[in-house]
């Protein structure tokens, strides 16, 4: 039997979920702008004890891998690290524009999923809705508004998400468009989301890594220099 | 007892296993990352310590043949510190915590140094006073015990070794500076180029706090002012004046704080407490009274995270980690 954990820090809400092989049990979500590292211990041992699951029960553990908050994806990566330090638990790397766009309810429209990324940038990426699967058309991308902005069609879903961020405006334009899902308003089951790619994907060995091979997608480099504050002086 | 300690609250990544108040291990990765820009990124930080701290804390746990669940106590650094790089290290903890149940404290950096002298004297009496110099602290406790801390002064501006870093950087070598500036003051040789002299600030209103943006804008205006090649080629002279000036500042306020307090057990810890002319200089001055930890337990280093985890825990102080990157102690 395979236990599949999901979590995902890489907004404003921390979400954890949990599968049985291909079966969903449970789910967790909860709005907590910068406590993520205070609450996501207390997140996952909640989940467990309430479906009678022990900590060295899990099997697998599948983490949105950003892009999204450089800090917020840090405490999801740094918990897993510690959480996985001691076994051999398989861990899965999930795009969270992939986790985004499953809150977008799109018929058989394409979904794009675009996250501000701040100083004009968005971060998206386009899917394509087949039967019940989403399958990616476009990397995750980080770019200036315009080109994303370029990239939609008329017939396309779009689910955005602030990351909290109150003065965001890149999405403004979209206010008159038709199917936009901001995900403020259309909350995402991220956690189990992540944990549900865990479980489709979970005789696929290569997707898997170890725990020490696991690293975020930050998409944006440190060094471009107005990432950082400049040197601590 | 065994006791895990985790330490990232700046450029370091650092782990250790004690048992009790012995070192079993103490391993730290000291980011390289930084020395191009010439000062730590916060940014850049927070990546490294991810990249390293599973890795090490591995390496850590087969250098000792112990597994995680033979310990019984994790203690991480949560306060004060850059908040991403903290985070990565109380996160990490709690990881562990999750999987194993294992109690985790959180402990505050500064206290971190200071227990770092029950390592090497875990006889040493009580009360002392400790003098905390690194790159991002300089001031002076009374420790009445593990916990019981009481500030008598602390550096109004820039930390000393903040100041080694920034002269340093005026003068040409990578940061860290504190270790090559030392090591130049040595070739200076004994006597020669008296002309430089620095300014050792006295703050008059509060004697035991410490000031030492003064000195470096004194070693500013003297290298703008001399001119490239002569500050190149007097470089040792200039090192020697500015560590004279940074540890005759260091050393008349422990002297005064033992006179003031009536206590003559100095501990010297943190990263600029390597340096050996301020360790001769507090002897010089102060005696017998003045004792410090081996230069690898100065500088930031897990065992002293470790070290003040299992003296708390002795005294039934553990309390979960609290994000706090401004705490004091
Ligand atoms: N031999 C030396 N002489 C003077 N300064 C030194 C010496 N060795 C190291 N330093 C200084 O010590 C500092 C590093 O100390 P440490 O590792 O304790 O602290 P930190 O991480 O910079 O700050 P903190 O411990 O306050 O968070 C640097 O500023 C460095 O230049």
């Amino acid at each position: 039997m395979n236990w599949i954990l999901g979590i995902d820090t890489s907004s404003v809400a921390l979400c954890v979920g949990l599968f049985r092989d291909g079966q969903p049990i449970a789910s967790y979500s909860r709005m907590l702008k910068n406590s993520h590292a205070e609450h996501i211990a207390q997140a996952v041992s909640m989940l467990l004890d309430n479906n009678g699951v022990r900590a060295g029960d899990i099997s697998h553990v599948a983490i949105a891998a950003g892009p999204g908050s450089f800090t917020g994806l840090r405490i999801g990566f740094a918990f897993v690290k510690g959480f996985c330090l001691t076994g051999t638990v398989r861990v899965l790397p999930v795009s969270s524009l992939f986790v985004l766009a499953h809150g977008a309810d799109s018929g058989d429209r394409d979904v794009i999923a675009a996250i501000d990324a701040r100083r004009g940038e968005i971060f998206w990426a386009r899917f394509r809705r087949d039967a019940e699967a989403l399958t990616r058309e476009t990397p995750d991308t980080l770019g200036p508004a315009p080109e994303f902005r370029n990239a939609l069609t008329a017939g396309d879903t779009v689910i955005t998400d602030t990351m909290g961020y109150a003065q965001s405006t890149v999405f403004n334009f979209l206010a008159d468009r038709p199917n936009v899902f901001p995900v403020e308003r259309y909350p995402v089951q991220r956690g189990f989301i992540c944990a549900a790619q865990g479980a489709s994907l979970l005789t696929d060995g290569s997707s898997w890594k170890n725990a020490a091979d696991a690293m975020p997608e930050y998409l944006r480099s440190f060094s471009s220099p107005a990432t950082s504050k400049g040197p601590l002086q | 007892m065994i006791t895990l300690g985790i330490e990232t609250s700046c450029d370091e990544t650092a782990v250790a296993l004690l048992d009790d108040d012995r070192i079993l291990a103490n391993m730290v990765y000291s980011q390289i990352e930084h020395a191009r820009f010439g000062g730590v990124i916060p940014e850049l930080a927070s990546r490294a310590h991810l990249e390293k701290i599973d890795r090490l804390t591995a390496t850590v746990l087969k250098k000792t043949s112990l597994s995680i669940d033979k310990c019984n106590l994790v203690a991480v650094t949560d306060s004060p510190g850059l908040a991403g790089a903290l985070l990565v290290g109380v996160s990490f903890a709690l990881g562990i915590h999750a999987q194993t149940g294992i109690p985790v404290t959180g402990i505050n950096h500064l206290e971190g140094h200071i227990c770092a002298i029950f390592l090497s004297r875990p006889d040493i009496p009580l009360p002392f006073l400790a003098l905390v110099v690194s790159g991002g602290h300089t001031a002076m406790y009374r420790v009445d015990n593990v916990g019981k801390y009481s500030c008598l002064g602390q550096t109004v501006d820039d930390a000393a070794g903040e100041a080694f870093d920034k002269v340093g950087k005026m003068l040409g070598f990578p940061y860290p500076a504190g270790k090559a500036i030392e090591e130049e003051a040595l070739r200076a040789g004994a006597g020669a180029g008296r002309e430089a002299v620095f300014p050792v600030a006295r703050l008059s209103g509060s004697p035991l706090d410490f000031s030492f943006s003064g000195l470096k804008t004194a070693v500013k205006y003297y290298v703008t002012e001399k001119g490239k090649d002569y500050s190149r080629e007097h470089r040792p002279v200039i090192c020697r004046a500015f560590q004279e000036a940074v540890v005759a500042s260091l050393v008349n306020n422990c002297a005064a704080a033992a006179e003031k307090s009536g206590c003559k057990r100095i501990v010297l810890v943190g990263g600029v407490a390597c340096n050996m002319r301020l360790r001769e200089a507090l002897q010089q001055r102060l005696g017998d009274g003045v004792c410090f930890p081996p230069p690898e337990l100065c500088a930031d280093n897990g065992a002293m995270i470790a070290c003040a985890g299992f003296m708390r825990s002795k005294l039934n102080l553990l309390r979960p980690p609290h994000m706090d990157p401004g705490g004091t102690l």
